[in-house]
């Protein structure tokens, strides 16, 4: 370790010139304020995608206001400027697609870990500074695949997110499943590996390159956090990449991993591989993608919750000014969360058709998976206990984080109960489940982030008024857009339907479907106020001090915005993340002490 | 100095039920298990009671972690002369909270592995159900009988479309596959749900223990045990089901009309069926949805089927009048083509 701080004492020198300073940079905190930038073009685009489907769904076959008159015709709308079936698929598919891989996961992933890792742990960069660009560069044409797709002839993927063949895989199954699908799977491929590459760059970083001082048991829960969500990312995203290239070969090659004998067109023509007519294929299974699918994407939603997690316990016990409660439980649980998140795949499959048995023994690891995150929400509420909670703008962020990822908990539970979930299966309270978790949870925290070292990032500070209506809005109007979908869920209301009004049973629901909608064009309009702070603050916010929020952690020992080289010296770490209130602190006549303040003799 | 807002973190938290600001007939008499009543005695009382269980529990759960959320708020806020507790934790209160939610999850797990084998795992006997092949393809399902021979794959097998005759009390066996991509075989009313694979063959049983009808005088639908039943005039035909969009909402109104000209109907009295003056029906026989639950292309949302719930006299009404109509027997090129590569499936049990 010695030796290395010496070594990292030889700083490169900061480019000067335009492109290697904003494009072709090396420096972990371009790096991320680039994928910062793009996750939140892609955020508008995945948003505008989410009112679409919700206009569809409140008024089925209406014309769009606004946007159908100006493009119908194209995209997703008919001449009348109404959205079609087929393009309400496409709105639906690219929602989730988009939102997850270039949204929530970049986001979490590689803003938030390509931002803070190196300055919570005392580094000048990532082990892999090289990798790091590769990996934004390999994300960015990732998105712009996807988004062109849209443009294509028939239009983008229309398979869903989870792209179950053989609907994805058969051509003349749907529009969207010819060169939108395609598409698709490239640029899920490609963003993959931007994240493997991420993973493995970011576990190397945080095993090799702590600063002295620096032990396992001093790491910032963000950090921690991170290095587990590298493991999924590393361990997991490969089995993605596999699924993208068996059926990128059903495909393109014909080859039949999905497809099986005596499979059919609508004309009852045997189809194989890819839907080639007449190909002989087959002997194949439909399942077996969605085994390879899940057991990637089962690990993703916890790519996309335990960042939050990790965000959330740095705002909740800066705020309340006191040290995490029980900081190795709460290690221990997300490291759990990662061993049991390999095994609960199955639970995606209780009416795939997979042996009933296997249905037991899901169900069993994935009523277990609830525990650590239980313990997790329970030590939050230690840490809030007998604190002083100062009631910021992160802070109201974090605590919302805590109390919807409660009720995207608890709604888990009715899920892992393979009988119960005959019934709710596919339907909205699955929407409901997982909006409140990737949304009420992680959203908000990537919110409370984002306010939160905005003054670190831009040496400015973000307005509270703003900040504080923004998260007013969003939360009540968060709660009034998903919280109805549980009853609409209780209903029997399928999801991915155009409209739910062809269905005498789901009639008496549809009010809570243009209930929801308004909410959630509220939801979607008070997203500016957010945007305009955010991108207002960063040239005219008042400028702001190294540490704002009298914080712990190393990155708040430089200046703000962080410095090229990130620290003048190596800092050496002598205390934990979270001493708030305690002793020492005291012996300094503050409520804190920085992680690498030497106590005065 | 942040300025303090209880106040709004409080207003936040109450929207959380922020949907009681809904039309209130909506939310009527809406909770699980009401709006789509359950008619399979058979388990799915079983599923509606676990999922009351689990509500309960997690209601309480939910109270005591939000409320303390707010408690703590209003108690520990930043205020002069407060300062926060030094604590990293306090392992009593970690072993309570690590060990009382497993034991509960545990046994949750465990509880229902008897329901979720008795559902899924053991299927009925041969002499004691119904046995039909749900064929499900883009946009519609198909169900086939195996005829008089009592065989699938023969000349006088059964087959309809979108519309499943299911004999009350009686448990019906499906063997469900898929032509072309996967759909999902719901019945909300019977607390089922399989997906439909193609190349595969799913089973699965049910059993509806009330027939539904709708009540001409107040058009709506209704439920009736097969005791119920018998004291009432149900039409089994003479009439068409009409929905009349209401809105821009897709909201609509639904209304039984007796179809013109029609002086007389088929109509179920007392275990019989005679044709009497279609004046006297007060209820017609009405068939409970069959939804996709599974995403299959761009007909998803209008891949309706009906299930046809009859009385052992109306069954068998049905059947002698398929097998007289020779019902789509021998015509399907597809369903040859399933029966060439799946012939196994044909013979299953």
């Amino acid at each position: 370790m010695t030796e290395h701080a010496a070594h990292a004492e030889e700083i490169h020198p900061e480019p000067k010139d335009f492109f290697h300073k904003y494009v072709w940079s090396y420096d972990h905190k371009v790096i991320s304020k680039q994928y910062l930038f793009t996750a939140f073009f892609f955020l508008i685009v995945g948003g505008l995608l989410a009112m679409l489907i919700r206009w569809q769904l409140a008024y089925p076959f209406q014309p769009v206001p606004v946007l159908g008159s100006l493009l119908h015709g194209h995209l997703f709308f008919d001449d009348s400027g109404a959205i079609t079936p087929e393009g309400y698929l496409q709105l639906t598919t690219m929602h989730g697609s988009i939102m997850i891989f270039f949204v929530m996961i970049p986001m979490l992933v590689a803003v938030f870990g390509n931002y803070l890792i190196p300055l919570q742990i005392g580094a000048r960069d990532v082990a892999f500074p090289l990798l790091n660009a590769l990996s934004y560069w390999l994300y960015l044409p990732a998105g712009i695949l996807a988004f062109s797709s849209f443009f294509l002839a028939k239009g983008a993927a229309e398979a869903g997110w989870t792209g179950y063949p053989p609907l994805s895989d058969v051509s003349s199954s749907t529009p969207g499943s010819g060169s939108g699908q395609i598409f698709w799977l490239l640029s899920v491929f490609l963003v993959g590996f931007s994240s493997i590459l991420g993973g493995v760059n970011f576990l190397t970083t945080i095993v090799k390159m702590r600063a002295p001082g620096m032990t396992w048991d001093r790491l910032p829960l963000v950090t921690w956090s991170q290095l587990i969500t590298a493991v999924f990312q590393a361990l997991a995203t490969p089995v993605l990449g596999s699924a993208m290239a068996l059926m990128f070969m059903d495909k393109v090659f014909h080859t039949s991993f999905f497809i099986p004998s005596g499979l059919q067109n609508s004309d009852d023509q045997l189809v194989g591989g890819g839907g080639l007519v007449g190909n002989a294929g087959g002997g194949g299974h439909p399942l077996l993608w969605q085994h390879i699918f899940w057991f990637y994407s089962h690990p993703a939603v916890y790519i996309l919750i335990l960042p939050g997690m990790g965000l959330a316990s740095e705002l909740i016990a800066t705020f309340s000014r006191k040290p995490i409660f029980a900081y190795k439980p709460m290690v221990g649980s997300m490291a759990t969360i990662m061993g049991l998140g390999f095994i609960v795949w199955g639970h995606h499959m209780f009416v795939s058709g997979m042996s009933p048995a296997m249905g037991m023994g899901f169900m069993m690891t994935t009523m277990l998976i609830a525990l650590p995150s239980g313990v997790k929400v329970f030590n939050w509420l230690g840490t809030l206990h007998r604190g002083s909670i100062h009631l910021t703008v992160p802070m109201l962020h974090g605590l919302s984080f805590l109390s919807m990822f409660i009720i995207g908990g608890l709604s888990g539970i009715f899920m892992a109960a393979t009988p119960v979930d005959i019934y709710i299966h596919d339907t909205y309270y699955i929407i409901a489940h997982f909006h409140y978790v990737v949304f009420g949870g992680s959203v908000f925290a990537v919110f409370g982030g984002l306010y939160y070292w905005f003054p670190k990032m831009w040496g400015r500070k973000m307005n509270d008024k703003l900040g504080y209506l923004h998260w007013f809005l969003t939360f009540v109007t968060f709660n009034c857009t998903f919280f109805p979908m549980h009853l609409l869920g209780e209903g029997g209301q399928m999801r991915r339907l155009a409209t739910s009004t062809g269905y005498e049973y789901l009639q008496p629901m549809q009010d809570i479907n243009v209930f929801i909608s308004v909410s959630a064009f509220i939801l979607g309009a008070s997203q500016i106020i957010f945007l305009f702070n955010y991108f207002y603050s960063i040239v005219k916010g008042p400028k702001a001090e190294a540490n704002p929020w009298n914080a712990i952690t190393l990155e708040w020992t430089i200046p703000s915005p962080a410095p090229y080289h990130n620290f003048d010296k190596i800092p050496t770490v002598y205390r934990g993340p979270y001493e708030y209130s305690g002793e020492e602190a005291e012996k300094v006549g503050r409520d804190w002490i920085a992680q690498d303040e030497k106590l005065p003799a | 100095m942040q300025k303090r807002h209880p106040w709004l973190v409080g207003l936040g938290l109450l929207s959380m039920v922020g949907w009681l600001l809904l039309p209130a007939k909506a939310f009527a008499g809406l909770s699980f298990g009401k709006l789509v009543p359950n008619l399979n005695f058979a388990f799915g009382n079983t599923i509606d009671s676990l999922y009351s269980i689990i509500f309960w529990i997690v209601t309480i759960l939910f109270i005591g972690t939000e409320g303390a959320i707010v408690l703590f708020i209003i108690l520990y806020r930043k205020r002069d002369g407060h300062k926060a507790h030094y604590s990293h934790g306090n392992k009593f209160a970690e072993l309570t909270w690590t060990l009382i939610p497993m034991a509960i999850l545990v046994w949750l797990a465990i509880f229902q592995q008897s329901t979720w084998a008795f559902i899924r795992a053991d299927m009925p006997p041969a002499s004691e159900s119904n046995l039909v092949q749900v064929f499900a393809e883009q946009f519609a399902w198909n169900f086939r009988y195996a005829g008089p021979d009592g065989k699938f794959g023969t000349p006088d097998d059964i087959m309809t479309i979108n519309q499943l005759h299911v004999q009350v009390g009686k448990k019906t066996v499906a063997h469900i596959s898929a032509k072309d991509v996967i759909h999902s075989f719901f019945i909300p009313y019977a607390r089922i749900k399989q997906d439909a694979v193609p190349g595969m063959l799913n089973r699965i049983w049910f059993e509806i223990d009330k027939i539904p009808c709708w009540d001409l005088k107040a058009q709506q639908m209704v439920f009736f045990s097969p005791d119920e039943i018998k004291e009432k005039k149900v039409a089994l035909d003479g009439f068409a089901f009409k929905a009349d969009n209401v809105d821009i909402t897709g909201v609509k109104k639904y209304h039984y009309d007796p179809l013109p000209d029609t002086k007389t109907a088929p109509i179920l009295y007392e275990g019989k069926i005679e044709d009497r003056p279609i004046e006297e029906a007060e209820y017609v026989q009405h068939p409970i949805e069959i939804a996709c639950a599974q995403l299959c292309g761009l007909g998803h949302y209008r891949m309706v089927g009906y299930v046809v719930v009859d009385t052992p006299e109306t069954y068998d009404r049905w059947m002698q009048q398929a097998i007289q109509n020779k019902l789509r027997s021998g015509e399907s090129k597809w369903t040859d083509i399933w029966d060439k590569y799946y012939p196994q499936y044909n013979t299953a049990e």
